[in-house]
């Protein structure tokens, strides 16, 4: 049984290493004051299990994409040739967690006076995932069949309408032993028995896990990001020729030398787009009322999704190019050290504002275009405004950074804005609706408190560059 | 004659186009020592791979222990210990953990002797607690051999296992593989081009080259057997020998061969007289010689 028990400890140490730990259970308390939040508005006592029953399942479901990854990494190809049992007990903890995560769905279901349906979701979830990381495309379906959704015209067609005239029961008898046997068949392609086919397939994974950490693609590694990846790239690249032939301050220079990962116009692009593409896709369709409600929520999260890789990858591009910032420092023209982190600053808050402007001017229009003007400006500026506090983690001591935390960070900002969203829904029930200009009002305020303490901060300290020499 | 705990037989390996390893024949018996050489890009670690199963090969055949190399029992495995010439370890846990995971993989733990590796090379209690992941290469690579000895095994097969130590780490690795693991009669096979830890460890040598073993020879008598002998072409264009490495025309007519001769080949080119030089060779020399 140590066996089984090591290799389940490994997730924990590994989100214990990367702060995933903490994002895991902030996501799952913040999900349970949400669900408190419903709970309260709309009275069902039935909802109250949902307070416990909803955050566990996140945290499991969060857990389960940790556990997949470690358990893909301890089957590394040496291990699964030469370390005894090993591949064979990976394959068998798997099973048994998807079963136990599919029994709790049901669990969930149940709730709602659906178990079948709670149970086929939970354990279709955690198949798609764990599919995803052995063949990526897997990743797509759940677009995919929202995307059929709304575009498929005829309702009689709609998988959902067709599943529940087939019946929970007899789609549950039918879809659970066929996502088991999917499961069968696939499980030891996910975990491979060493070999060439797998030693190409594990230096692709870890690159992508890497990508994901760090944020930082490699284009031969991703082809299928490539051309948005180059074309995010075009934006700081035709930046850094403009500036080099028109000259710009040795603190503007200085940021370009950190690469594109760290320049805000790297993340100006989604934004962008989602909004030159979502106003002529609203022209065409039509969304129903239950799209309608979430479409401003879903949206704003979305577009506001960039500041928070900004602010992970200013992190991340700093700790990583301490040579190049010595480099630049030697250099004729570099800024005076006393005057470095004042500079700094500038430069790193003058991209964030610059980038949550063009996020929150996208998140507004498209927000109310996809509600039909339902949702109020202020509504959606408060919401895009909760992502303001986050430009103080800008404002650190870069001379004594540790490794940076890479995806826990963005997806303990993503996952905190995601349930806030949520449950600033729920709060919409329960509050006058002047709720909203009072957390816009507060997210300002708390930003320029946080900012002041934390610019003075940042000036007392060393100068930033080249950074973690004093780690 | 000891049984066969590693036998290659006809194995071929290509990257795409790329040959790496040319119908290669090896045979290790149980207790040796073998020190594999070969210039960088020869395909050491390839042929090491392909050994263990880690690489599919193209044609031919391995066995372990008399298991197909790609089809090992869970009993053959726990009797393997291998380490990479780049530390395959898991950057999240810390040593303790790392060991603590590993112990309860195999049926076997040497638990004492993995409490003396730590002690003797280093790893106090705050090394034993700090994450692998910024652990540097040298303290990565002891761990990585600690764990592959930790579980006494009866094939230890390492890849240039101390390309990435200093020459204290090198000395407490040199002397554990002699006082403890060659002592327990187990098979070792290790690549490196630090000439001068073989010759203190290895009983055996073998030579890859051109994706073939070469030259493969107990250590002690090749360094005894083999000489270069050169002299005019015109006296050594007549001489054949039967254990030959190599032969090598030079500038003016001067021939250069690199050969084990026999106790009777040696009488006879001494007989040859003075206008050959017959040298010994260094294993050095041998590695230039033999791999050029």
């Amino acid at each position: 049984m140590n066996a089984y028990r090591q290799i389940l400890k490994q997730s924990g140490y590994e989100m214990r290493s990367n702060g995933a730990w903490w994002a895991a259970w902030i996501s799952a308390g913040l999900l349970a004051v949400a669900c408190l939040g419903f709970f309260a508005a709309s009275g069902k006592p039935e909802l109250l299990g949902l307070i416990v029953l909803l955050p566990f399942g996140v945290f499991y479901c969060i857990w389960w994409t940790m556990f997949i990854q470690s358990a893909v990494r301890q089957n590394a190809p040496s291990h699964a040739q030469l370390v005894p049992y090993l591949r064979g007990r990976l394959i068998r903890v798997t099973a048994a967690l998807w079963l136990a995560g599919a029994l709790y769905g049901s669990l969930l279901g149940a709730l709602f006076g659906h178990a079948g349906w709670g149970l086929l979701a939970v354990a279709l979830f955690m198949l798609i995932f764990a599919l995803k990381q052995r063949f990526p495309q897997a990743g797509s379906i759940p677009g995919v069949a929202i995307l059929a959704y709304i575009f498929i015209p005829h309702p009689e067609f709609h998988l959902w309408l067709l599943l529940n005239g087939v019946g929970e029961p007899a789609v549950t008898a039918i879809g659970f032993p066929l996502m088991a046997i999917i499961g069968a068949v696939f499980l030891p392609s996910l975990y491979l028995g060493g070999g060439d086919r797998h030693r190409r397939w594990q230096t692709t994974f870890a690159y992508r896990l890497e990508a994901i950490r760090t944020g930082i693609m490699r284009e031969s590694d991703t082809p299928e990001s490539m051309h948005w990846n180059r074309l995010q790239r075009s934006a700081y690249t035709m930046s850094l020729k403009r500036v080099c032939a028109d000259g710009a301050t040795p603190a503007q220079m200085q940021m370009y030398a950190l690469g594109p990962n760290a320049h805000w116009m790297m993340y100006a692009a989604t934004p962008l787009v989602l909004l030159l593409l979502a106003i002529p896709a609203r022209m065409l369709l039509q969304l129903s009322a239950f799209l309608s409600g979430l479409a401003p929520l879903y949206l704003t999260f979305i577009v506001m999704i960039p500041l928070g890789c900004f602010v992970q990858n200013v992190g991340i591009s700093i700790y990583r190019t301490s040579t190049e910032q010595g480099l630049m420092q030697l250099a004729p023209g570099a800024v005076p050290a006393s005057l470095f982190n004042r500079a700094l600053a500038r430069e790193l808050l003058g991209g964030f504002f610059k980038l949550w402007l063009i996020c929150a001017v996208s998140g507004v229009v498209l927000g109310r275009t996809f509600s039909g003007g339902e949702a109020s400006w202020v509504y959606l500026l408060s919401l895009a405004g909760l992502m303001l506090p986050v430009s103080i983690l800008l404002l650190r001591n870069y001379a004594a950074m540790g490794a940076p935390y890479g995806s826990s960070a963005t997806a303990l900002i993503a996952g905190g804005m995601l349930i806030l969203t949520i449950a600033s829904r729920s709060m919409k029930m329960l509050l006058w609706p002047q709720i909203w200009t009072a957390i816009g009002i507060a997210s300002v305020l708390l930003t320029a408190l946080l900012l002041v303490r934390g610019w003075r901060r940042m000036m007392a300290m060393p100068a930033a560059f080249p950074a973690r020499r004093m780690a | 004659m000891n049984a066969s705990v590693v036998n290659i037989a006809a194995v071929s390996k290509s990257f795409g186009a790329q040959p790496v390893l040319d119908g290669v024949d090896w045979d290790i018996a149980a207790g040796k020592v073998v020190g594999l050489l070969g210039r960088n890009g020869a395909g050491k670690s390839t042929l090491l791979e392909c050994a263990l199963g880690l690489r599919e090969v193209s044609a031919g055949d391995v066995t372990l222990f008399d298991d197909p190399a790609t089809q090992l029992t869970d009993a053959t495995r726990a009797r393997i210990g291998y380490v990479p010439q780049k530390p395959d370890l898991f950057e999240w846990l810390t040593p303790l953990q790392l060991l603590a995971y590993f112990k309860a993989q195999y049926p076997r733990w040497n638990a004492a002797k993995v409490e003396g590796l730590l002690s003797r090379w280093g790893f106090d209690a705050a090394m034993r607690h700090k994450p692998i992941g910024i652990m540097s290469v040298g303290e990565q690579q002891r761990l990585s051999i600690i764990r592959a000895l930790a579980h006494d095994p009866d094939l230890l097969i390492l890849d240039e296992p101390v390309a990435s130590l200093d020459p204290v780490g090198r000395r407490d690795f040199l002397r554990e593989l002699i006082d403890d693991v060659i002592e327990r009669d187990t098979t070792v096979i290790f690549s490196t081009h630090i000439l001068s830890d073989l010759e203190r460890v290895a009983l055996d040598v073998a030579f890859l080259k051109d994706g073939k073993i070469a030259l493969q020879s107990p250590l002690d008598e090749l360094l005894e057997s083999a000489r270069r002998i050169t002299g005019p072409g015109s006296t050594l264009s007549a001489l054949r020998f039967a254990d030959e490495i190599r032969r090598e025309p030079g500038g003016a007519g001067i021939v250069s061969i690199l050969a084990r001769p026999s106790v009777a080949e040696m009488a006879a080119l001494r007989v040859g007289g003075a206008l050959l030089q017959i040298e010994p060779l260094s294993l050095e020399d041998l590695f230039v010689e033999v791999t050029k």
